[in-house]
């Protein structure tokens, strides 16, 4: 509901003057110690209270989505790919999985599993990645270094199947490129396992630390109704009690490995902590069940011939929050367009509607529990 | 007991060895899928330019008169596209990573090969 | 499961669009995302709404400086949207709460992702094509 208000409207175009009497207005960001990548706001302020915020994007927008008219359908899965550094290869996943529906080219079983299992991978990296960004955030130094510690076991386990450490590179049109053998996986798992250990830990003092909880409960409330009626997906609209997770659409394996939607009802910061936290355990639990039901088989199958003429959507479910995918094709090797709606970009409104209300020294508390993705945003 | 758990990892941290290696003296050996180069096996090209033109990031340069076959390591993103689609096979994925030190100065990041005009030549000449 | 993915696309006329959008908002139906493909002679706006894992989109063909309602007065959410396409393709959406004057991508040469500018001034002159910057800022 940002801009709706008539009065932070004002303010923001409101002569020089007028700030004497007005709302102070306080630039954040694009450069801020709690901010990874560049966002800003113009925060209108009264006393320490945040009436409003305006955000602008539009930094780092690198035309990718362009780009898909002068490449070959099958090699843009590697620029999709590098979308963003940490949802990297759902987004290449995304890419071929709306290209495969257009083909009409069902994919092995075995690829199936793998990307469940990479999936997964990535969500627990990404939520590790903001368990540290998070408490050091809030002044934790001790905890970011056991998170960000923990998220190497996790990394190296990415690097050792997939074959690169983030950008994981094993997406193609048609299945996965690499096929990890059971002894590998099975190695992986037992490196998981210790990391499972060490997450449990983690999310214990995490979301049991008296100072932390005092910084994220009550802060930064979100209604279910508002969460919704804005768009909000992923953790940000579950920790507000809609129980939504694209993962139930069954795309990869998802359908015969099945899981469970985390779901809280707070709508504060704690609450998407907590959901956060979960999700990191479930992740491990579904790992361990693709490994053991992983059929043995060919990993991919040729995408032979042109694209037909059409258009097809994909839906997932990133660390992030659903994101959806969109592919035209004109009949030739090159796509028409190729357009992704990151989880970032719904929830940009969702977290101006966070901050209402709060105090300015909570609003990067709030920003760091959204788990912005900027390069995703803007693409 | 929210104050046990980190107790229990900061008395660990103190009685255990640093979680980092001694980076570049001792270093992790590279997993054998890993993507760490792209490397040539230079008397086999035959410069058709079939990886210069697939590469998304427009690293490798392959040069008709005198032939000639280049890479930019900073400008390649090893995806491996140039090694699926190398007719000859003589493109590889290298699983070790180069090094920082080795692109120190400007020109030696660019890995060149050139086939002198002369009509006996036949072998790479590094530059 | 292809299905259930793309959900239905339901092409409506512009005039429609405002109250096709309010009946799904009562109903229940979440906004998921906005989507534009340029074309030569314009553009087309897909409008997708969810409702639990079920997917409809409203399909409205909109011709080169056509106006187009905002829908932000039923959904706020959408002003990141809507301020993107007016940016990227120059399809003109009038009325949106939360207007950023063509501020999202701030860049020299606007309408980065239209199909007709280009098409319009290479037509003219086609030596300008690529020194047109300055002409074909039309967004700023």
């Amino acid at each position: 509901m940002s801009g709706q208000d008539k009065r932070v409207q004002d303010a923001a175009h409101a002569p020089r003057e007028d700030f004497v009497k007005g709302p102070t207005v306080i630039p954040f960001g694009p450069q801020h110690p709690v901010l990874p990548e560049p966002l800003h706001f113009d925060l209108l302020l009264e006393d320490e209270k945040v009436l409003g915020a305006i955000p602008q994007i539009g930094y780092i927008h690198r035309g990718l989505e362009l780009l898909v008219e002068k490449r070959d359908f099958a090699d843009y899965v590697h620029v999709a790919e590098r979308i963003c550094g940490i949802c990297s290869f759902m987004h290449g996943m995304g890419y071929c999985e709306a290209v495969e529906s257009l083909l009409g080219l069902p994919i092995p079983d075995r690829a199936r599993y793998l990307r469940t299992f990479w999936c997964e991978l990535e969500r627990v990296h990404s939520h590790l990645l903001w368990m540290g960004l998070a408490a050091d955030a809030l002044g934790f130094e001790s905890l970011f270094m056991a998170a960000w510690r923990t998220r190497e076991l996790v990394l190296d386990v990415a690097e050792e199947t997939a074959g690169g450490r983030v950008i994981f590179g094993s997406a193609i049109v048609g299945g996965v490129s690499k096929d990890p053998s059971d002894e590998t996986l099975a190695r992986c798992i037992k490196a998981l396992a210790l990391a499972r250990e060490e997450v449990k830990r983690l999310s214990m003092v995490m979301l049991q630390n008296i100072t932390v909880r005092h910084r994220l409960e009550g802060v930064g409330v979100l209604s279910a109704d508002a969460a919704y009626a804005l768009g909000a997906v992923g953790p940000m609209l579950r920790a507000s009690g809609r129980a939504y997770d694209a993962r139930s659409l069954g795309y990869a394996a998802y359908g015969e490995i099945g899981f469970e939607t985390v779901v809280e009802t707070a709508g504060d910061c704690m609450a998407r902590a907590i959901v956060r936290a979960r999700e990191i355990e479930q992740s491990f639990a579904i790992m361990d069940k693709v490994v053991a039901a992983i059929p043995a088989g060919p990993v991919s199958v040729p995408a032979k011939g042109m694209p037909p003429k059409g258009e097809s959507f994909a839906r997932l479910e990133q660390p992030r929050g659903e994101v959806v995918y969109y592919v035209r094709s004109n009949g030739t090797r090159n796509l028409e367009r190729f357009r992704v709606r990151t989880p970032t970009f719904a929830n940009v409104p969702a977290m101006v509607e966070a901050m209402r209300g709060s105090s300015l020294a909570d609003v990067p508390t709030i920003v760091l529990t959204i788990d912005p993705c900027i390069s995703c945003t803007e693409r | 007991m929210p104050l046990l758990p980190m107790s229990r990892v900061i008395l660990k941290n103190f009685f255990s060895r640093p979680a980092t290696r001694l980076y570049p003296f001792v270093v992790r050996p590279a997993f054998a899928e890993s993507r760490g180069r792209i490397a040539i096996d230079y008397p086999q090209c035959i410069h058709c330019g079939a990886c210069a033109r697939r590469c998304p990031a427009n690293a490798i340069l392959v040069g008709k008169e005198p032939k000639s076959w280049r890479i930019d390591a900073f400008a390649c993103v090893t995806c491996g596209l140039c090694v699926k689609v190398c007719p000859k096979k003589c493109l590889r994925m290298d699983n070790e990573r180069p090094k920082s030190a080795d692109f120190a100065d400007k020109d030696s990041r660019v890995e060149s090969h050139v086939t002198p005009p002369a009509p006996e030549a036949g072998g790479p000449n590094g530059a | 499961m292809t299905e259930q993915h793309n959900g239905s696309i339901i092409p409506i006329e512009i005039g429609a669009l405002l109250p096709e959008t309010d009946a799904l908002r009562s109903a229940g139906w979440r906004l998921v995302q906005v989507l534009c493909v340029g074309s030569a002679d314009g553009a087309e706006l897909s409008y997708s709404f969810g409702l639990d894992l079920e997917m409809r989109s409203l399909r409205v063909t909109v011709p080169a400086e056509t106006p187009l309602p905002s829908v932000t007065a039923i959904y706020p959410g959408a002003f990141l949207y809507e301020n993107e396409i007016r940016d990227l393709f120059g399809v003109r959406i009038e009325r949106i709460a939360g207007d950023w004057e063509g501020k999202v991508y701030d860049v020299a040469m606007g309408k980065l992702f239209s199909k007709v500018s280009i098409k319009a001034i290479s037509s003219e002159d086609p030596g300008a094509a690529t020194g047109g910057a300055a002409s074909m800022g039309g967004a700023l």
